[in-house]
Formats: C-alpha cells, sequence, structure tokens
C-alpha cells in the first residue's frame, strides 16, 4: 500500500512537469526526453538555490546545512529507492563543487546493486565519480558487476562494463576476465565495443595478460563491425609505441584498411563533415607511423597509401586538416622516399604559414619532428614565421619554437638561439617550463659550444639569472671540466670568477663554484694579490648563507691563505677584524684556522698545501707499526673483525660531499675508493671497510709473517719527516703534533684533486675501526679521540678537530 | 589517453568534472581552479591547446580546450591523442548535447548534470574514445531513456 502511495508521489512531479513544461521549452521532444526520469522536484530546486546564491560565503552555510540534512536522512531507515537516489544526487553535485560526502557512498553502491535502471544508473555514476578501485566499497560493486554482466539486460551489461574500468584492480582482473571475454561475442555491436576498451583498461593494469589476450584481440580486430575494429585499434597504440616489432605483421591489414576508408567503402555514417571516418584515419596512421619506424620494408609498403592520404581534397575543415597532419607526422616518423617528403614539406608549409593559430602550431610541431629528416636549410625558408612565433603572445606557440630551436641548434646559430632561450626562461614563471628550458640550454651549450672558454662563460651566465633552473649535472659538467682542463683554461676560469666574486648577490651555486675555482686554481691568478683575494673572500662570507657554502668560502680562504707561507698569519688580522659570531655554525673553523696558523711553522704549512697529488693509501697503516708494537709488548689484545658500523655524519657533511663526490673526475680512480654519483656517497665512505679488502696484518704475538711492514719503526724525529711527506699521522699527547695531526686528516689525500679531501676523514674512522688493537684503555683513548671527532664534526667538518 | 574532461563557467564554477585518475577532493578542486587561471587568461585568437599547470607538471599531457559562450570545455590528454581530433571531439560532445538538449545552454548543464555525465560515457570511457558518431551516440541514449520510462510506469 504504503509502496503504490510512495510511487504515485515519485511519479506527481512528472505528470506536473509534462504539463507545465521545463524551464520555458516547451517543445516536445525537449520535455519528453527531460520527463523520461522521474525527477524530484527536490533536486531541481536544489539546484535552483545553490544557483541564486551570490556568494561563496552563502553557498558554504546552504550547503553544509544540506549536507547535515543528507546525512541525517540517509541514516533513516526504510526510505524510498526514489529519495535515497534524490539525495545521492545531491551528493554528486556537492561534491562536484568541492564538499565530500563520504557517508553517502555505500548508498550509492546500494542503488547500484539492487532497483531499476534508473537506480543503477544514478548509483553507478555516483560510485565512479566518488571513489575508485582503492576504496574499501569497491569490492562492494565488483560483485554487483559481476551480476550485471552477466544479466540480459544489454543496458546492465553496457552499465557494468563501463564501471569495470573504474573498479577492476590488477588482483581481480583474473575473475572478471572470462566475462568480459565473452562479451566479445555479443550480438550487440555497442556490447563488443565497450567489451573490447574494457579489455583494454585491464591490459593496462595488468600487461602480462596480453599474450592471453592477443588472439582474442586479433578476432576482434577482424570484427564485421567497424566501431569494433576501431576501439581495438585504440588499445593498440599504446602497445605498438612501446614495442612495435611485436606488431609487424598488422602492417599489410592496416594499410588494407586505410585505403578501404579512402576509398568511402565505409557506410557515410561514418562521414564526418565529408571526411569518411576522420577519427578512425588518424588511428590508423598513428599505428602505421610507429611501425614503420627505422623499418625501410615496412615504410615501403605504406608509400602509396600515405601519397593518397596527401592528395585529400577539402583540406578545408579542420578534421580533414587533422589527417593530413597525422599522415605528416607518419611521414616525419617512418623512412620516407623523397616524394613522399616533398608532399610532407608542402603540407608544413601550408600549415605554418596558416592564420589559423591551431595551425601554425601544428606546423611549427611537425617542422620540429621533420627536421631530422631534410636538410637545415629547409628550416630557413620558414625563419621569418619562426621569428614572428618566438615573440608571439601565444606561450604555446612560444614553447612549441623553442623546442624547434632546441633541435636545430648548431655550433654557428648556437649565440642566437641561447639568447632566444635565455629571454624565454626569464619571462616565465612556470617553474616546469623553466627547468625544461635550462635543462636544454645546458644540453645545447655542452654540445656546440665553439670554446670551452664560451661554454663556461654561458653556463655562469645562466647560473647568476636563474640558478634554481640550471641542473645539477651541468654544474657538475663545469667542476669537472675545469678539473681536466689545460692550465691556460684554468688561468682563464680563476680570473673570470674572480671578477664574478666582485659582484654582490650571488646565487648560492655561484658563490660555491666561485669560491672553489678561486681557492683551487690561485696560483694562476696574476692580477690580483692573495690579500685582495682573501679580502674578497671574506666580504662574501655571511652568517645567513647556507652552511655549505660557507664552508666553501672558508675553503678556499683557507687554501688562499696557506700557499702564503711564513706571511700566513699576517692575514689572520682579516679574521680577527671580522664581528663576532658573523660566522655562526663556522665560528670553530675560523678559529682552527687561526690556531693552525699561528701553530705551525712555514715548513708545515707549506707541506700541507704542497698536497701531494697522487699518494697509494695505505690501508696498514704502516706508520703506527711502531705505536702497535708497542701496545702489543705492553700485552694489548689483537684486534677482532667486526663488521663496520655506518658512521651518520650530519648533514653538513652530506651536503660537502655530494658537493665533492657527484662527479669524480677525470679517469684517476686510485684503487681504493670506489667512486659514487652523490648524495648516497656518505654511507659508503664510511662503510669503507665493507667495499675494501685489508688483510690482517697484526697476531698477537706482533706482526704476522707474510705481512709486509712499509716503514720500519720510526723514532720521534721522524715524525717531522713523515709530516714532510703528506703522510697521515695519528699521535696523542704532544698539542702540537695532535692538532696538526687532526688537520693532516684533512688534509693527507690519496685520490686526485683536493676536493677529495675530505674523505680522508671518514677513511680514517673506518680504517681506525679496522686495526688498532682493541685494550680498553686504548680502545677508550680512541673512542674518546672519535666521539670527540664526532662531536666537531658536527662543526667542523674540514679540518682542527678538537 | 584522456585524464580529466573539466566544464566550467567564465567565473571558473564546475558545470561538470570526470577524472580518468583518482585525485582527491581537495586536489580535484585544485587542479579546476588551476585550470581555470590558465584558460580564462588566453585570448579568442590564440590556438587552442595549453601545457603547464600541476595537473600536467613536466609530463606529456597538454590541455585542449574549446570556448563556447559562457562554458570552457576542457580535455587533458596525452600525446597519443591527436590535438585537432579532439577539438573535434569536443564538438561532437557539444553538438550531441545540443541534439538531447535542443539548444543546450549552461542551465541545462546545471540542472541535468547526471544526463550530461551519461552522454559524455557513451563518448569517452575510462580514458579512451569510444565513439565519435553523434547519432549512434543519441540513438543509445534515447532507448535508455525508453527502457527506463517503461519501468517507472510498470511500477
Amino acid at each position: 500500500m504504503s509502496a503504490m502511495i510512495q510511487s504515485t508521489i515519485a511519479a506527481l512531479p512528472e505528470l506536473l512537469q509534462q504539463r507545465l513544461g521545463m524551464g520555458g521549452g516547451s517543445s516536445n521532444k525537449k520535455s519528453s526526453f527531460l520527463s523520461t526520469v522521474a525527477h524530484d522536484n527536490n533536486f531541481q530546486s536544489f539546484v535552483q538555490t545553490i544557483h541564486a546564491l551570490k556568494s561563496k560565503s552563502e553557498e558554504d552555510i546552504f550547503l553544509n546545512k544540506v549536507i547535515a540534512g543528507i546525512k541525517q536522512q540517509l541514516s533513516q531507515l526504510g526510505i524510498s529507492p526514489a529519495y535515497v537516489r534524490d539525495l545521492v544526487l545531491k551528493q554528486v553535485y556537492c561534491e562536484m563543487l568541492g564538499y565530500s560526502l563520504p557517508f553517502a557512498y555505500i548508498h550509492a553502491v546500494n542503488l547500484a546493486q539492487k532497483g531499476s535502471l534508473l537506480n543503477k544508473r544514478i548509483g553507478y555514476l555516483a560510485a565512479v565519480l566518488s571513489f575508485n578501485e582503492d576504496h574499501e566499497l569497491a569490492l562492494l560493486l565488483i560483485n554487483t558487476i559481476q551480476r550485471d554482466l552477466n544479466s540480459t539486460n544489454v543496458l546492465e551489461v553496457c552499465m557494468a562494463l563501463s564501471a569495470c574500468t573504474h573498479f577492476v584492480t590488477a588482483d581481480i582482473v583474473p575473475l572478471m576476465l572470462p566475462t568480459v571475454e565473452e562479451k566479445l561475442k555479443h550480438s550487440k555491436a555497442l556490447v563488443r565495443k565497450k567489451a573490447v576498451l574494457a579489455l583494454g583498461s585491464f591490459l593496462k593494469k595488468r600487461l602480462s595478460l596480453w599474450n592471453h589476450l592477443k588472439p582474442v584481440m586479433k578476432f576482434a580486430l577482424a570484427d564485421k563491425d567497424p566501431r569494433v575494429m576501431e576501439a581495438v585499434l585504440t588499445v593498440y597504440y599504446p602497445l605498438v609505441k612501446n614495442d612495435p616489432t611485436q606488431f609487424k605483421e598488422l602492417v599489410p591489414t592496416l594499410i588494407y584498411l586505410v585505403e578501404q576508408t579512402l576509398d568511402s567503402r565505409l557506410p557515410t555514417s561514418y562521414e564526418y563533415h565529408s571526411t569518411s571516418a576522420p577519427w578512425l584515419l588518424i588511428r590508423l596512421l598513428g599505428i602505421l607511423g610507429f611501425l614503420g619506424k627505422d623499418d625501410k620494408s615496412a615504410s615501403q609498403q605504406m608509400y602509396s597509401v600515405l601519397e593518397k592520404v596527401m592528395l585529400m581534397s577539402a583540406v578545408n575543415h579542420s578534421v580533414a586538416c587533422a589527417v593530413v597532419y597525422e599522415s605528416v607526422r607518419t611521414i616525419a616518423t617512418i623512412v620516407p622516399s623523397q616524394d613522399l617528403l616533398n608532399l610532407a614539406m608542402k603540407s608544413v608549409a601550408n600549415f605554418v604559414r596558416s592564420k589559423n593559430s591551431n595551425h601554425r602550431y601544428l606546423g611549427i610541431k611537425t617542422l620540429t619532428l621533420i627536421v631530422e629528416q631534410v636538410k637545415l636549410s629547409y628550416t630557413m625558408d620558414h625563419q621569418t614565421v619562426l621569428f614572428e612565433c618566438l615573440d608571439h603572445c601565444d606561450e604555446s606557440l612560444r614553447r612549441m619554437t623553442l623546442q624547434l630551436l632546441y633541435k636545430i641548434a648548431n655550433p654557428h646559430n648556437l649565440n642566437v638561439i641561447c639568447q632566444k632561450m635565455n629571454e624565454c626562461l626569464s619571462s616565465t614563471s612556470d617553474p616546469y617550463l623553466r627547468t625544461d628550458i635550462a635543462t636544454k640550454i645546458c644540453a645545447i651549450i655542452k654540445q656546440h659550444s665553439p670554446t670551452k672558454e664560451w661554454l663556461i662563460n654561458a653556463i655562469s651566465y645562466l647560473l647568476l639569472k636563474n640558478s634554481e633552473d640550471v641542473p645539477v649535472t651541468a654544474v657538475d659538467f663545469l667542476y669537472d671540466l675545469l678539473s681536466d682542463g689545460d692550465e691556460r683554461l684554468k688561468a682563464f676560469a680563476v680570473k673570470e670568477y674572480t671578477k664574478l666574486l666582485e659582484k654582490t648577490d650571488l646565487p648560492d651555486k655561484l658563490l660555491k663554484l666561485s669560491a672553489w675555482v678561486v681557492g683551487e686554481y690561485f696560483s694562476l691568478l696574476t692580477d690580483h694579490s692573495a690579500f685582495d683575494v682573501t679580502t674578497l673572500l671574506l666580504k662574501k662570507l655571511h652568517s645567513t648563507l647556507a652552511v655549505d657554502v660557507q664552508l666553501c668560502i672558508i675553503d678556499a680562504y683557507a687554501k688562499v691563505l696557506l700557499m702564503q707561507g711564513a706571511n700566513a698569519h699576517k692575514y689572520t688580522v682579516q679574521l680577527t677584524t671580522m664581528p663576532n659570531g658573523s660566522f655562526g655554525i663556522i665560528d670553530k673553523e675560523i678559529e682552527h684556522l687561526q690556531r693552525l696558523v699561528k701553530c705551525c711553522s712555514e715548513k708545515q704549512l707549506s707541506a700541507i698545501e704542497k698536497r701531494p697529488q697522487m699518494c697509494e693509501m695505505d690501508f696498514t697503516l704502516s706508520f703506527l707499526d711502531k705505536y702497535v708494537a708497542d701496545a702489543l709488548q705492553q700485552g694489548a689484545s689483537t684486534y677482532r673483525q667486526q663488521s663496520p658500523v655506518p658512521v651518520s655524519l650530519p648533514a653538513v657533511y652530506e651536503r660537502l660531499y655530494s658537493f665533492a663526490t657527484s662527479s669524480q673526475g677525470g679517469s684517476q680512480k686510485s684503487d681504493s675508493l670506489p667512486s659514487q654519483k652523490s648524495g648516497s656517497s656518505l654511507r659508503s665512505r664510511s662503510c669503507l671497510g665493507a667495499t675494501v679488502k685489508v688483510t690482517p696484518v697484526w697476531g698477537k704475538e706482533g706482526l704476522l709473517p707474510g705481512s709486509s711492514v712499509v716503514h720500519s719503526v720510526t723514532a720521534a724525529s721522524d715524525l717531522e719527516e713523515e709530516i714532510q711527506q703528506g703522510k697521515m699521522l695519528f699521535v696523542g699527547e704532544n698539542e702540537h703534533q695532535k692538532l696538526a695531526s687532526e688537520l693532516f686528516a684533512g688534509w693527507t689525500t690519496t685520490v686526485q684533486g683536493s676536493r677529495k679531501q675530505q674523505l680522508t676523514e671518514n677513511s680514517i674512522q673506518a680504517a681506525v675501526g679496522l686495526h688498532l688493537p682493541s685494550n680498553s684503555s686504548v680502545e677508550s683513548r680512541l673512542n674518546q679521540a672519535s666521539v670527540s671527532d664526532d662531536q666537531t664534526s658536527r662543526d667542523s667538518p674540514f679540518w682542527a678537530m678538537e | 589517453m584522456i585524464k580529466a574532461i573539466l566544464v566550467f563557467n567564465n567565473h571558473g564554477k564546475p558545470r561538470l568534472i570526470k577524472f580518468f585518475q583518482y585525485y582527491s577532493e581537495e586536489t580535484q578542486q585544485n587542479i579546476i581552479r588551476e585550470t581555470f587561471q590558465l584558460v580564462s587568461k588566453r585570448d579568442d585568437s590564440v590556438c587552442n591547446f595549453l601545457e603547464g599547470g600541476s595537473l600536467i607538471g613536466g609530463s606529456d599531457f597538454k590541455l585542449i580546450y574549446r570556448h563556447y559562450a559562457t562554458l570552457y570545455f576542457v580535455f587533458c590528454v596525452d600525446s597519443s591523442e591527436s590535438e585537432l581530433g579532439i577539438l573535434d571531439l569536443i564538438q561532437v560532445f557539444v553538438e550531441t548535447l545540443d541534439k538531447c538538449f535542443e539548444n543546450v545552454c549552461e542551465l541545462d548543464l546545471i540542472f541535468h548534470v547526471d544526463k550530461v555525465q551519461y552522454i559524455l560515457s557513451e563518448i569517452v570511457m575510462g580514458g579512451m574514445v569510444l565513439e565519435t558518431n553523434m547519432n549512434e551516440i543519441v540513438t543509445q541514449i534515447e532507448a535508455q531513456n525508453k527502457l527506463e520510462k517503461q519501468e517507472v510506469s510498470i511500477n
């Protein structure tokens, strides 16, 4: 009884609507279309109210009220499906406006499960719009989908197939597969078409299905209804793009299809603005393009049909242009004949010169594609148009032209192209575009620059103007270039960068680079004195800079300073005159540097500076042999090999290391350290023991037989000599020597280049863990030392551990 | 492959949104806002293809849009779709709406969201183009409506 009343009430609005007509549109067709849905007036009035609201805040208030109302109504039991439908529609609308109603999702699923076609439709719609396959309710829906797939009602099957593309996860695919495959044999073309696309979506989720689906798809391709065939091609497109070799056998079939279409063999219903099945043609040509790429024999088969397409008449309407554009793209991709190329070039010329901005855009795009096949001189014909496009107000066109410029860059036009690209870079604010342009500029500079000096200047300029966008690889490339360069290049670089340092407001990357170059190659600088350079460097130092930048500057400063030898202590005046606390974290560095200069003699300083270029890393620590012998004599036990613990050094280190090690220069890799590319090199440094084979040298009784001692036990007087030779030193007691040795830790290097010095720091830590006998007292002393190392390393990574 | 279809008016109010890749509610609204900002800045004389915005963000996709009176129809597609082909697809969509609603206007999209979504689902399914022939689409929709009407009157 109540059900009957409810349905009567539900039908009333429909009757009313039919009498009064909807919103003024009283034609029969419209009202009949609209009133097939027994839309509750409720939803209509709801939308009307929203539409009438003037401001966002009013809308907020109203919608929040409505949402609360919906929540309350949905929680009641026994509401009619029609009412639920109405509420779900409201939910869909609210979600479109940005208000989410997660409590209503289950009701949408319920609607889809039971009930009439209309309810099902609304239920599916709400579900598709509200959540995806990862949601918990998706599983419930799968059940419904399976049931609907097996229903006799075609509409239900179609709805279920559409829902398949949204809710089926990779795990559920095997479940659904047989049912959907069966639909491929359905009598209605629409169902077959949808089944093909549903299978396509399964393939995307589970590529391994391809072996199974291949024969099925092939069968569907030969379907008597062209629309099903078109759907199969849509599924094939990304597959062919990925791996054309599997589909080569399709070439004759596709060519045949193109011919059929062009000969108007398809029924007239396929015509769109006097072009027969344009989208099908586009799809076919696209796939043919992939198949013909780099394959002369396949391409040759396509020549005749491509020619036919190009000579198509009535290129007035945009869709015919679309087909021609696609065929030009295909010609540019495959191995074309000269005739085809000529035809293509004519079309491209038409596109580029067209008044229609869409066509111009596509013209430039095809020009970019085709420029690889034809001589560069061809693009010169379009120069004027190109330059016009560069300055065009349309940003898309500018972007496309930049792509073209990137393609046609060569040593002759490099200057102009870089200039134009720089202009575009500074005028756009889209971060992706900026990075893209900066990467492109760096790439063409690297490839085509006339001289290395030009390259350095160009990249420095780029860094100066837009340093955030310049890729790290470009900066690393500069470091490498300079390290491997000859004297002349280094002299040039150091001169340029000193000049650059005089500018204010340098970006971090550039500041680091300049400081490094100046410090490294200061000896080649002719027109500035050491005093000038050091003052310049100190001026740049500021506590607001990032720590790694500060460290770079201090590093450079120290290098220059130490090179002065005896006069070094005169420079410390500069340091003392800097205001207190202007350095922050590197205060310790400064302090240690001052101490170093004060304590060490000239010979020692110049030894630090000497930095022998090529040594073997002595993992046996043979210079400690005296120490070890003494300890063993006193009853210390030998070292028990343990697995090395990765030392986690603070972030400061990390940045330094990545700067220093992100590009391992040149061919000189000493057999000791493995070269790493960036970042994670940190852990590899500290796990040195893990990567380097070290044989134990010492046993309980003393030196193990078979192991050679590199140096005999040395007296204290030999210490000086060893310092001179730049060997590592690690003696505890004497303050001078302790300081010098700890400083040595940062300075003696075995791998080429001074920026690798920091490595030895870590290598000591690792090596120490490996070799020294772990006597309790010795160990505790060592531990103390390493702990203090750790602490100081937090503040002062370079030198002077305290 | 089509990633998203957005229809909004000249003030940026969404009239129809369909994403073929899942985004949270908040992200969806951000995308709509951003797309509106990008598209509304464009003059009518420039081309209908756009790149940029976080929906695309450096990837293969681009925005292809058409401006009809008070509405913007925006399709976000990747490089496998022909740009001009999509432009014509938008035209087909609008023509179908016109046929179904007779002189379709923005109000029709507002008041009959579900119907418009249904028409769209007959054109694009799972991000792939399903049907491009207007008559076929309309036939299918009318068949559905007839069946639904029959069901209602039976009940």
